[in-house]
């Protein structure tokens, strides 16, 4: 008996109690038999628990190097060290599935257990969905591509794995980004529940906040752990080319995060219910979307590692539930009437509006350019290839806008702002700004777009920054030192603090990408031993190369010494390549990045002659390294807003009203 | 008329605003200058507003004179670079010729670097690359015929949104008139909070939270208990 035949059970019980799952809860829904329902709630745990000896099984097949295993040892071999072998588990089409399958029974389960209080009648339906759309997987987990079959000759040792996957990016970005993609089932599946059940006021928006937030910040995060690997590894000196995979992975982003903005105009005003709904979908739609598209093939990408047959099976899962969920939508939209209308464009809830209307105008100009080479091809028989160019033209200013908004949005009022107080509220920020404006010409930076762009990404900085100061001197005002005045303020408000922290990673984001964009300078040098070349500043000499061999990889190093103008001591630095056994012909290179100060000088090399001879390719990248703060600072905003409340003030603070006659003013 | 109802506001606001005098004082500045301006628009008239006005000339100003002075010529290699990533390497998956490192993708960039060489401009060499390869060699598709449409989708998508959004503001305004003028402007001051009121909230909020801050751990013990 090998582990994969433990696996094999496993996978098989867990789709058996899948089914059951879907079956029981139905049942017990319609007939409203607590019994059934319960029964089906306890069979999400054992799919969890299957899935995850499945998973736990086919790990130690790979620790093992049990090479019988087909999938093993076309995805391992010997050299491998242990991490990358284990990892290699989600490397390909079959074990990325059976990752997809065991994180959504997991995070069935978490639902299962956390809502036992949550809206009784949604409960047995989100059951439903959730175990009906892992038990489709497992479906084709078991019987269409399984990673437990096994051939009759063991080969001696594996294949091993494709030489860009093994690098530390590869421990966790495809786990981030699946996990963010299929953890938008939960929210799916509450909709779905909402629309069946009919309980379509803010309940169900309000059992699903915290899942969506986690959601959002498990996304964004897989989101830049993926450009910093591409960064890091590709050495093409940029870590975004709206690629198809690319693309697909930021779609359903963009949706969740306007979903993330316009659920709390329903949950505060009750109005745009149909809205929402239709986010929620088209979130998970098009995170499904990005799995399926990944493995399909029909959209050539750079990132196509796993091809397979099964694309037909996702497009249909597809067709499933993008038909279920119109289906529904449009049965329930008599009941989705708005229970306040707007009363004026200029309040939050506008803000959120244009926010909306922004970010799915980005959304569908990205669809639009994803998908254009497949209309191209059927109408004209011409694949057509969309580059980064039309990207910047049509997101570009979109994005711009979407930043000013940050800036002003949270500014106006619920209900109805006026004018005057939005100009009271951000003439400080804008003065800033024109501040910025003015001194980047004279600081001899004349491009009109960038400065355009940085002016605007100061303004929404400071209007942030502005908001958090007077929050912190009111409190300041009465005794509290600052940094205890601001731990408490973002301790109180943990949303809306959270949510501020976002927006200004998201602001250092977009600095790091426009200096980036506009002020990228890149050339090519081939230099003999000794020989010196400038660049932006940095005089860069050829020191020499050498070769060393590490568990069968093959490394070469070349040495670099880096003088910048103004500092005189010089740095060495070693950009390289390392050759894997089996992958003689696609080297991977060793990309060095040094960071001075806010600009990275990234040297790449691009090949070598003998001893003496070395070409590099040199980027100096201006500002990039905000770009991983910015990315920090929304990963950190987004556990502030997950992080639950403290419940302790709410019982303590109804305990004095009692007591006393309470003041009008406590409802702020 | 309106003049009269917008004294009863500010008298209401008197009453009513939570800030007390400060607030009181702040809303009858606001109907002092609607007597000049509309009162929607009379913020315009704030030295602040005319200030940043002027602010934003000078900016102009200086961008203008930065924008003429421009910019030395781009290098040869920074041509060749601009050129290279508008095209498509035709062997590659979705990299431009500028970045991927195929031997067809440096034999092109070898060529643009003779046309520079020779005078050639930027439009020159992309059209005789286009002329040889068809459309799939440029990397974003052209502005005209067939894949126009790529180019006006999201333009159309952008539009109509934005007219759906403009029209429902539009709609908003109207319906919320009415109750504009019952409340009156008075209302709206103090809803909006002037630094007064605003501050008075928060002061209050504020020292009921320090309270509850005061009695520390038995409370909390208490709480856990229950």
């Amino acid at each position: 008996m090998h582990f994969t035949d433990l696996g094999m059970i496993a996978q098989l019980l867990a789709f058996v109690f899948a089914a059951y799952a879907v079956a029981a809860s139905a049942l017990g829904a319609v007939r409203k038999q607590s019994a059934l329902v319960a029964s089906g709630r306890r069979a999400v745990l054992m799919v969890a628990l299957f899935a995850i000896v499945a998973s736990v099984a086919l790990i130690i097949s790979f620790l093992t190097r049990d090479f019988g295993a087909t999938y093993v040892a076309q995805h391992s071999n010997l050299a491998m060290p242990w991490y990358y072998t284990a990892a290699a588990f989600y490397s390909g089409q079959e074990g990325s599935l059976l990752y997809w399958c065991t994180m959504l029974a997991l995070l069935s389960a978490l639902a299962v257990v956390l809502h036992r209080r949550a809206p009784a009648g949604l409960m047995p339906w989100v059951v439903v969905v959730t175990m009906a759309m892992d038990g489709m997987f497992l479906f084709l987990l078991n019987f269409v591509s399984t990673p437990f079959a096994r051939t009759r000759i063991v080969p001696s040792d594996g294949a091993g794995l494709n030489p860009i996957l093994q690098d530390p990016g590869m421990l966790i970005h495809p786990p981030m980004l699946l996990l963010g993609y299929l953890s938008w089932t939960l929210p799916f599946a509450f909709a779905i529940s909402a629309m069946i059940t009919g309980k379509l006021d803010a309940s169900w928006l309000r059992a699903i906040r915290r899942w969506t937030l986690a959601a959002w910040s498990i996304q964004t995060t897989g989101l830049l752990l993926g450009m910093w690997w591409a960064y890091h590894v590709l050495g093409w000196g940029g870590y975004w080319g709206w690629d198809p995979v690319e693309n697909a992975a930021l779609l359903p982003w963009l949706t969740a995060t306007a979903f993330l903005h316009s659920a709390m105009v329903q949950e505060r005003r009750g109005s745009l219910k149909v809205w929402n709904l239709g986010l929620i979908l088209a979130t998970f739609c098009l995170s499904l979307f990005g799995t399926f598209e990944v493995r399909s093939g029909i959209i050539s990408s750079v990132h196509s590692f796993a091809y397979s047959a099964i694309g037909p099976w996702f497009l249909g899962l597809l067709a499933v539930a993008v038909g279920v969920s119109i289906g529904l939508f449009v049965f329930r939209l008599p009941r989705l009437r708005p229970e306040h209308e707007f009363d004026s464009v200029v309040s939050r809830e506008g803000s959120f509006l244009v926010n909306n209307f922004l970010l799915t105008g980005i959304a569908f100009a990205t669809f639009w350019g994803t998908i254009f080479p497949i209309i191209s091809e059927t109408i004209r028989g011409q694949t057509m290839t969309v580059g980064t160019s039309f990207y910047k033209q049509v997101n570009g200013p979109l994005f711009l806008a979407l930043i000013f908004m940050m800036g002003v949005g949270p500014l106006m009022a619920w209900r109805r702002a006026t004018w005057r107080s939005v100009w009271r509220n951000c003439r400080w920020p804008a003065l800033a700004a024109a501040l910025c404006a003015l001194v980047l010409p004279l600081a001899s930076e004349t491009n009109v777009l960038a400065n355009i762009g940085f002016a605007v990404c100061t303004f929404a900085a400071g209007t942030i920054l502005y908001e958090l100061w007077r929050g912190v001197r009111v409190r300041h005002a009465h005794g509290e030192g600052y940094p205890r005045a601001l731990a408490t303020l973002v301790r109180r408000h943990r949303q809306r603090y959270g949510g501020y922290l976002v927006h200004l990673g998201l602001v250092a984001v977009a600095v790091g990408v426009i200096g980036s964009q506009f002020f990228q300078t890149t050339q090519e040098f081939t230099l003999q031993k000794g020989q010196a070349a400038s660049v932006g500043g940095y005089h860069i000499t050829y020191e020499g190369i050498s070769s060393r061999q590490a568990d069968g990889v093959t490394v070469i190093t070349t040495r670099f010494a880096v003088r910048q103008d103004a500092g005189a001591s010089a740095e060495t630095i070693a950009p390289g390549e390392r050759i894997f056994p089996g992958f003689e012909s696609q080297p991977t290179s060793v990309v060095s990045i040094t960071t001075h100060g806010l600009t990275d000088l990234y040297v790449f090399l691009s090949g070598y002659e003998g001893t003496n001879q070395a070409s590099i390719k040199v980027f100096i990248n201006p500002l990039v390294p905000l770009i991983w703060l910015g990315g920090l600072l929304m990963l950190l905003g987004g556990i502030t807003c997950w992080w639950p409340e403290r419940r302790r003030l709410a019982p303590r603070l109804a305990e004095r009203a009692r007591g006393q006659p309470a003041p009008v003013e406590v409802a702020v | 008329m309106t003049f009269i109802s917008r004294q009863l506001n500010v008298k209401r606001a008197v009453e009513t605003a939570p800030g007390g005098p400060a607030a009181a004082k702040s809303a009858s500045a606001d109907s002092e200058q609607g007597k000049h301006g509309t009162a929607r628009y009379g913020f315009l008239r704030r030295p602040s507003v005319v200030v940043a006005v002027l602010l934003a000339l000078v900016v102009a100003a200086v961008w203008a004179v930065a924008v003429i002075h421009a910019a030395a010529p781009p290098t040869e290699d920074q041509r060749v670079y601009t050129i290279a990533s508008q095209l498509q390497c035709p062997v590659c998956n979705g990299e431009s010729v500028a970045d991927a490192p195929t031997p067809i993708a440096e034999e092109m960039r070898s060529v643009i670097r003779e046309k520079v060489r020779e005078g050639w401009s930027d439009s020159q060499i992309l059209a005789y690359f286009h002329t040889r390869y068809g459309d799939t060699i440029l990397e974003s598709p052209p502005f005209n015929g067939f894949t126009l449409i790529i180019w006006i989708a999201p333009l159309l998508v952008l539009l109509i949104g934005g007219f759906i959004l403009w029209t429902a503001g539009r709609e908003w305004a109207r319906s919320a008139r009415p109750v504009l003028a019952g409340a009156g402007a008075g209302a709206g001051v103090v809803a909006d909070s002037p630094r007064g009121a605003e501050r008075d909230t928060l002061l209050r909020e504020l020292r009921r939270e320090l309270e509850l801050d005061d009695d520390p751990e038995d409370n909390s013990g208490k709480e856990g208990r229950r």
